[in-house]
């Protein structure tokens, strides 16, 4: 582990409000890192990080736990307005990661925000042709997330890579254009933006090589979609 | 920021100096005769890593990459709220445990006085002692180098 004490950034990180950290920061990371792996690898699979009593801010559990695994000095940060505007958030972020923040979406490696501040998709960076694993990795805060879809407005149906036949997922809290535009991004494939979703102390992974099918009572998408298609 | 920001700010800074480069065993010593066992948590547990550490020639030239130091540091607060970091060179974390403890209960006012003068002043001395030590050896070895005026006329 590396100790960075030149951060990019030198704005001040408040003493009064920093907290705690995981436990044992190499051990803890690496258990969280090894479930963003599992999530990634199995699109649609909630799993649980509750590693960390508690957490700066408006974070949530999950997503406090993945910035403490995956952001450091090296990856440029994007966070939505309530949370870049909160002092505990960016002390902890600053102090315990290290992390440069940016100002445009476009520029970072990750972008935390929550689910009613999210930026519009094509606002982020998607990679380019020869590097498509350039591009943001958006974690989203939400209020639940669950595989039960039947009687959601909210539902997606997932196929493709490490899912076997199909599985449902279903996000509350996203908003309507947000979840077209995700469904939509899948045409640019192999570029495109990966997404994590975080409730509490749950998350689940959609990249994008996962195709996105609204479950049947959400016709605006469908009827897109299929339009598009044609 | 006020006069007495700057001034505490001046403080702090001078004791973080003395508690990093007081040697490990006379810290342990002065700390453990001081016998505060302090309520804390960690906000980052000792851990061990490198640095950059850049210079100038001369002091005023580019800056340049010297070479990397292993450099342990640590953060705790205390149960009254204070914040006490360290960053020791080396690899010991006690040392550096020490080092953030005795930073946060210098910030509080009613250690202040007695820490400052039975802990920072005594590893300040010694400091100093050390270094004046030092110098003599090498003033001891001191060549005066000089040239004769030669004859040219």
């Amino acid at each position: 582990m590396s100790v960075q004490v030149n951060s990019m950034n030198r704005g001040a990180v408040r003493s009064d409000l920093l907290m705690a950290g995981f436990d044992d920061a190499v051990q803890d990371a690496q258990k969280v890192f090894r479930k963003v792996l599992k999530a990634m690898s199995e699109p649609g699979t909630i799993l649980t990080a509750d590693l960390t009593d508690k957490t700066p801010g408006a974070l949530n559990k999950s997503s406090w736990e993945i910035a403490l695994t995956l952001f450091d000095a090296d990856t440029k940060i994007w966070l939505s307005p309530t949370l870049a505007g909160d002092d505990v958030v960016v002390s902890n972020l600053r102090f315990h990661c290290q992390c440069p923040m940016v100002s445009e979406p476009a520029e970072a490696d990750f972008a935390l925000a929550l689910a009613d501040e999210l930026p519009e998709l094509k606002t982020l960076n998607w990679g380019n042709s020869e590097y498509p694993d350039q591009s943001t990795t958006l974690i989203v805060q939400v209020e639940a997330i669950t595989n039960q879809v039947q009687d959601s407005d909210e539902g997606w149906c997932l196929t493709g890579p490490g899912i076997e036949t199909e599985r449902g997922l279903s996000a509350k809290g996203l908003p309507y254009s947000f979840r077209l535009d995700l469904v939509n991004s899948r045409k640019r494939f192999p570029l495109g933006v990966d997404c994590v979703f975080c409730a509490d102390d749950q998350l689940v992974a959609l990249p994008r090589s996962t195709e996105i099918k609204p479950s049947d009572n959400e016709d605006g998408i469908r009827n897109t979609t299929q339009q598009e298609a044609n | 920021m006020t006069m007495s920001e700057q001034q505490s700010k001046s403080a702090r800074q001078h004791w973080i100096s003395v508690l990093a480069k007081a040697d490990s065993k006379a810290l342990q010593d002065q700390w453990q005769a001081l016998a505060i066992e302090p309520e804390y948590q960690f906000i980052r547990k000792p851990e061990i890593g490198l640095t950059m550490m850049r210079g100038r020639v001369g002091g005023s030239g580019q800056p340049f990459n010297l070479g990397e130091m292993t450099l342990t540091r640590c953060a705790v607060r205390l149960a009254s709220g204070s914040l006490g970091v360290s960053y020791v060179a080396g690899r010991n974390k006690a040392h550096a445990l020490t080092a953030a403890l005795a930073d946060a209960l210098l910030q509080d006012r009613d250690y202040q006085v007695a820490l400052q003068e039975q802990l920072i002043a005594p590893l300040e001395a010694q400091l100093v002692a050390a270094k004046a030590e030092r110098e003599a050896k090498a003033s001891a070895t001191k060549v005066d180098f000089f040239t004769l005026v030669r004859g040219e006329d």
